[in-house]
């Protein structure tokens, strides 16, 4: 493998890592990734953030949860131990419904519903039993409605940040985004997946790529036109990416064919283009898996 | 409580009272300043929310080109107002005053810091998303102060126009507006700025990276990471 090969780590990914103990994941995953060297294992900054933005909603919630069913009554501290584990086994026991009504009712389109977030958020509760028993009202609401709170979300950020930092490089070379030349080619990735997307609105679906998706894509395209890797091998968990990839090789195909681009104008950017193109590889996780057993 | 605390954020582009001295054209400032106020003083808060809601999810390419045409206008301006300020201040001055409102600032925050939280809380509306954007802004807007407090100016007394630093506070003052904007929306219209999560990821990530893991035994945030990915982990 050359030098310049890595390894880079979509959100769902860093989830799956990161959480498998929770998600009940396959242990290869972990495994996979730990058989990566630290330059290997590459992690956009775009793709940190996002990660981080899912823990803050998931925490938030946790602590509105917390915050309606045991913060505002105010008799908590006169409850003997065994009320208080009642009252957090019911808690625990609807969660789900609990954590449905507070995002309809107070952060409806600001938090998506389900998946990951509740499960988080559910997890952040259950592990956070022990010290809702053992805390007085006062140090609770500091920790959890107050000032206290984002120290805590920090500590446990970093927390995680190191763990990745251990494992893999994260990357952050966002001044590619923002260089002042005309790039003719990036001109016809942006045409490619604007076609990706009107593709898919014209079949009807209402998902498409997030502007996140997009920036990515395009960064991983500059990292590897600026020669900074000579092959990337994106991990992913969905196939969103590896259609946008395909719909963007076919509209490059179609200029340098001629039928976009009946002047030929563009077709040497076509070029340069798809030969970039082809050093990205979208991969899934299992794929992988499986190849690296064979 | 809210007017207090707009009044520390929406004042911190003013033009610094210590300049009243020697040559320094303040009538001339301050004039220019009222004008500016007046002309945009809707209308910048607008634009910055417009600026914010864009740069997260810039697909609508009409309203992108009628805000850049206004950006533009106002930059403009405010470039003119700038450059009056960058020719007549050395660059101590320049540092001097932007370091005054960042306290400024940061006093301000601070002391309706509890106060912000309970009237959210208390609210019809109580809503976690915004008091954590809260803390975090004035987390960030504390780091960069003392970030900055630690420039080293070697020549305090060239022309800011002339100091290479300029550019650091130029950015200080453009994101202590741009982060702000969602605590100032909250504040005037009752609303949470619908991308603030992702906002917010993007202040945690910044202050994350700036700090070096210190355990505390207070720290629900340590204790969770512990028995969530240290404890087990080391079980399996």
């Amino acid at each position: 493998m050359s030098q310049n090969e890595a390894f880079f780590l979509d959100t769902n990914i860093l989830i799956k890592w990161i959480y498998r103990g929770i998600l009940n994941e396959n242990p290869a995953v972990e495994d996979f990734i730990d058989s990566l060297s630290k330059g290997q294992c590459v992690i956009l900054h775009i793709n940190l953030s996002e990660f981080e933005t899912i823990i803050y909603d998931a925490y938030n919630i946790t602590s509105h949860v917390i915050y309606e069913k045991i913060l505002s009554k105010q008799d908590w501290d006169k409850l003997g131990v065994e009320d208080k584990l009642r009252v957090l086994e019911d808690i625990r026991k609807n969660f789900e419904q609990i954590y449905e009504q507070i995002l309809t009712k107070y952060y409806n389109g600001q938090i998506l519903p389900r998946g990951i977030r509740q499960i988080l958020a559910k997890t952040f509760f259950i592990e956070l039993e022990g010290k809702l028993i053992d805390s007085n009202l006062e140090a609770l609401r500091n920790h959890i409605a107050l000032n206290q709170r984002t120290d805590d979300l920090i500590d446990y950020i970093s927390g995680i940040e190191n763990t990745i930092r251990k494992n893999c490089t994260i990357l952050n070379n966002i001044n590619l985004l923002f260089n002042d030349d005309i790039i003719k080619e990036n001109q016809l990735i942006y045409e490619g997946i604007s076609k990706y997307i009107r593709n898919l609105k014209s079949e009807g679906y209402n998902k498409t790529p997030s502007r996140n998706d997009q920036i990515i894509f395009v960064y991983l395209f500059l990292l590897l036109r600026g020669r900074i890797y000579d092959k990337i091998v994106f991990i992913t968990d969905d196939n969103d990416f590896e259609r946008m990839h395909n719909t963007v090789l076919n509209h490059l195909k179609d200029i340098i064919n001629g039928n976009a681009d009946l002047r030929g104008d563009f077709k040497e950017y076509a070029i340069e283009a798809n030969d970039i193109l082809r050093k990205l590889v979208i991969k899934g996780i299992n794929d992988l898996i499986a190849q690296q057993k064979r | 409580m809210s007017a207090d605390l707009s009044l520390p954020l929406e004042e911190y582009y003013k033009v610094p009272n210590e300049m009243k001295n020697r040559n320094f054209p303040v009538h001339l400032l301050e004039k220019m300043r009222d004008y500016l106020v007046k002309q945009y003083e809707e209308n910048l808060f607008e634009i910055y929310e417009g600026m914010l809601m864009l740069i997260l999810n810039p697909e609508d390419e009409d309203k992108l080109k009628i805000l850049l045409k206004e950006a533009e206008k106002i930059k403009e301006d405010f470039e003119l107002y700038n450059s009056m300020l960058e020719n007549n201040t050395t660059i101590g001055e320049y540092v001097n005053m932007v370091m005054k409102e960042l306290q400024k600032l940061i006093d301000g925050l601070k002391k309706n810091e509890e106060e912000f939280y309970k009237e959210v809380l208390n609210s019809d509306n109580p809503n976690f998303l915004i008091t954590t954007y809260y803390s975090l802004y004035l987390r960030f807007v504390t780091t960069v102060y003392l970030k900055l407090h630690k420039t080293n100016i070697t020549k305090p007394n060239i022309k800011t126009k002339d100091s290479r630093i300029k550019d650091i506070f130029n950015i200080t003052n453009f994101l202590v507006g741009f982060f702000g904007t969602p605590i100032l929306i909250y504040i005037k219209k009752k609303e949470v700025f619908p991308y603030i999560s992702e906002l917010s990821g993007a202040l945690l990530h910044a202050l994350v990276a700036d700090r070096t893991p210190m355990p505390s035994k207070d720290s629900l945030g340590y204790y969770l990471f512990s028995k969530i990915h240290v404890v087990k982990n080391e079980s399996k």
